[in-house]
């Protein structure tokens, strides 16, 4: 994998940041992009307090609660999204548009099943835009769609037992209408 | 592109790894605090762990897509929901769509005091009625609008906000909306109807970053006392009168406007729309000659208008009171009902040639010095404006002196349509003709996107 060879993001300062991530890759970041991550932010600061002389390059922030793989994504997603920020600054409706178009085409290369971990890795780092983002990005998938549909999209198993599940059905008989075709 | 191929290597080497099961509780409730709340209930019969998982969601959202005869449906099963709800936080409450009649207030009070006991941050209410008269609208507490929790309010349509405690002098209703919690206010007072609302709105929100005013104020009036961290603000208002009564309110909307742009100075991005653009026109046509408009520190101006005849002296007094002016965005949008009704002898008064108009006006500081983009967006090359968008644009190139590029976005139809051939070839015509336009910025770049 050519996490080293990151190109140089022109729109943040040249600093960089070590992660290493549970399966021991390691990522060099733009400090930029390593900021968005609140977890490693408050690793950083915490470090700089304690040590003020250390100097950023020779930092190596584990993350042992994340693999590589949603990390890679997950920088890739932050690199773009301070770039289409940087791109727009005074026109939040701009931003939104490009965003937005950005978001649909990054979900197509994303598995369903991928959701999960990065949804985890997010939560972990503390990435709140891209934490939002993948919750949305489940939450828009089984919109409108059945209960059964959204089982197998999840993977889950009905444990009712019988009669359980008509009686909970019952309880909210309104809220069982307007879905859309599978 | 190179990003793409990379990640999309990465995905393809896992399979089926992961399930929703693995996530933890509180990341499951944000999800369902993505969908409308009725499909966060359904989730409920995915299996066990879901049943009432729903019940910790940070946010609720009702939309009411019932026909008119099952309003009531709506409200009961609204208020069903929130008796059920169980969670201590609340970061969203949204209402939309609610056909409001007077029979529903003690609903709308007990989803109003649900969702400020529960410390609401979003609070959305939209009470939508067109049959309604304005004294059966739904009588918005006052104490709601300081509430401590909150950071987001948007107020649509028919509402009347209230003041129980206080009424002003000569019998006005003014409600202060005091917060140093809110940063995000919109009031749409909706369309087409009539109001007695004299109301005075008076917002002092120290921490309040963006203001919208917009759809039928009726008579109210507004009062901005503290809204020093604002960083945008839109003006897309329009108050009523009556024929009779037009020679006073002729000077009453001009007072209106010039207090709120009086009260806005600082604010560094502006929206205003027709009906609030015709007010200004009407203030620069009789006052600024006696008294120019204060100089604001905008960097950004949008103007949401089709470009009317009388849009032309307003925006004339915006340039020249911005002479810290960056960008300047010009959204077509139609403007038909929202024009100001000029009296007949005003217009005999102070007609002018739109034609000429932009040829007689010399520059404007913010164009000499600022000004380096402009963006027209909902461009066409056949329409009814399209001499008066011209001649803006030809002013705007002509005395921008460090423009460095003028976008113009043509109109997207819905339908996706391709161009006919005598549709395309007129649009190359429009845009041969802009680009042959002087240009004093030697780096400006004209772009049709």
């Amino acid at each position: 994998m050519s996490n080293q060879s990151e190109s140089p993001n022109p729109t943040s300062s040249s600093n960089k940041i070590t992660l290493k991530t549970s399966d021991n890759e390691v990522f060099e970041v733009e400090e930029a992009v390593a900021m968005k991550f609140c977890t490693v932010k408050q690793y950083f600061d915490d470090e700089n307090n304690n040590n003020v002389t250390s100097g950023t390059s020779t930092t190596l922030i584990p993350l042992p609660n994340v693999e590589s793989h949603p990390l890679a994504i997950l920088i890739t997603y932050c690199k773009k999204h301070l770039e289409i920020k940087a791109n727009n600054a005074d026109n939040k409706k701009e931003m939104e548009i490009d965003m937005e178009h950005y978001e649909r085409e990054f979900l197509k290369n994303v598995m369903p099943q991928e959701l999960t971990e990065l949804i985890l890795a997010a939560n972990y780092l503390n990435f709140k835009e891209a934490l939002d983002f993948f919750c949305r990005a489940v939450a828009s998938a089984i919109q409108n769609k059945s209960v059964e549909y959204v089982r197998k999209f999840f993977g889950l198993e009905s444990d009712f037992k019988p009669g359980e599940e008509e009686k909970l059905r019952e309880e909210f008989a309104w809220s069982f209408e307007g879905v859309d075709e599978d | 592109m190179e990003e793409r191929s990379n990640s999309n290597c990465v995905c393809t080497k896992r399979h089926n790894l992961d399930r929703i099961s693995d996530l933890p509780d509180s990341i499951l409730h944000h999800i369902l605090s993505f969908l409308p709340t009725e499909e966060a209930i359904e989730a409920s019969y995915l299996s066990k762990r879901w049943n009432w998982l729903w019940t910790f969601a940070s946010g609720l959202s009702f939309y009411d897509h019932q026909d008119s005869e099952h309003v009531i449906d709506f409200a009961v099963y609204v208020c069903k929901t929130l008796h059920l709800y169980r969670s201590h936080k609340l970061d969203k409450f949204h209402i939309t769509d609610f056909r409001y009649t007077p029979r529903f207030e003690c609903y709308v009070d007990y989803w109003v005091d649900f969702a400020t006991a529960h410390n609401v941050e979003n609070l959305y209410l939209e009470l939508g009625n067109t049959e309604i008269l304005d004294y059966d609208y739904y009588k918005l507490s006052q104490s709601l609008c300081t509430h401590s929790s909150l950071k987001t309010l948007a107020l649509r349509c028919y509402l009347r906000l209230y003041n129980f405690e206080f009424q002003g002098k000569e019998g006005k209703n003014v409600v202060t909306i005091n917060s140093t919690s809110l940063q995000k206010l919109e009031l749409d007072g909706g369309k087409d109807l009539w109001s007695e609302d004299f109301s005075v709105v008076v917002i002092s929100a120290p921490n309040l970053r963006s203001l919208s005013i917009s759809g039928f104020m009726y008579r109210r009036r507004f009062r901005l006392k503290n809204v020093s961290s604002l960083v945008e603000a839109k003006l897309c208002f329009e108050r009523t009168m009556t024929d009779y009564e037009r020679e006073s309110c002729y000077s009453k909307n001009r007072s209106v406007l010039t207090k709120l742009l009086e009260s806005l100075l600082h604010v560094p991005k502006i929206t205003i729309s027709t009906w609030c653009l015709q007010v200004l026109s009407l203030l620069t046509i009789l006052e600024v000659t006696t008294l120019p408009s204060p100089l604001a520190e905008r960097k950004c101006l949008v103007l949401d208008t089709e470009l009317n005849k009388w849009d032309l002296p307003g925006i004339t007094n915006l340039l020249q009171s911005s002479p810290d002016l960056e960008k300047l965005v010009v959204n077509l949008v139609p403007s038909c009902n929202s024009k100001l009704e000029f009296k007949p002898e005003f217009v005999n008064d102070y007609n002018f040639d739109h034609e000429e108009f932009w040829k007689s006006k010399s520059t404007f500081e913010c164009l000499s010095l600022h000004l380096k983009t402009v963006e027209i967006v909902g461009f066409k090359a056949k329409c009814f404006g399209l001499s008066f968008v011209l001649g803006f644009v030809q002013f705007l190139l002509k005395h921008a002196r460090v423009l460095e590029k003028m976008v113009i976005y043509e109109k997207r139809e819905a339908t996706n349509q391709t161009p006919t051939l005598v549709e395309a070839h007129e649009f190359l015509q429009v845009t041969q003709l802009i680009l042959s336009y002087q240009k004093s910025s030697p780096n400006a770049v004209v772009m049709f996107i």
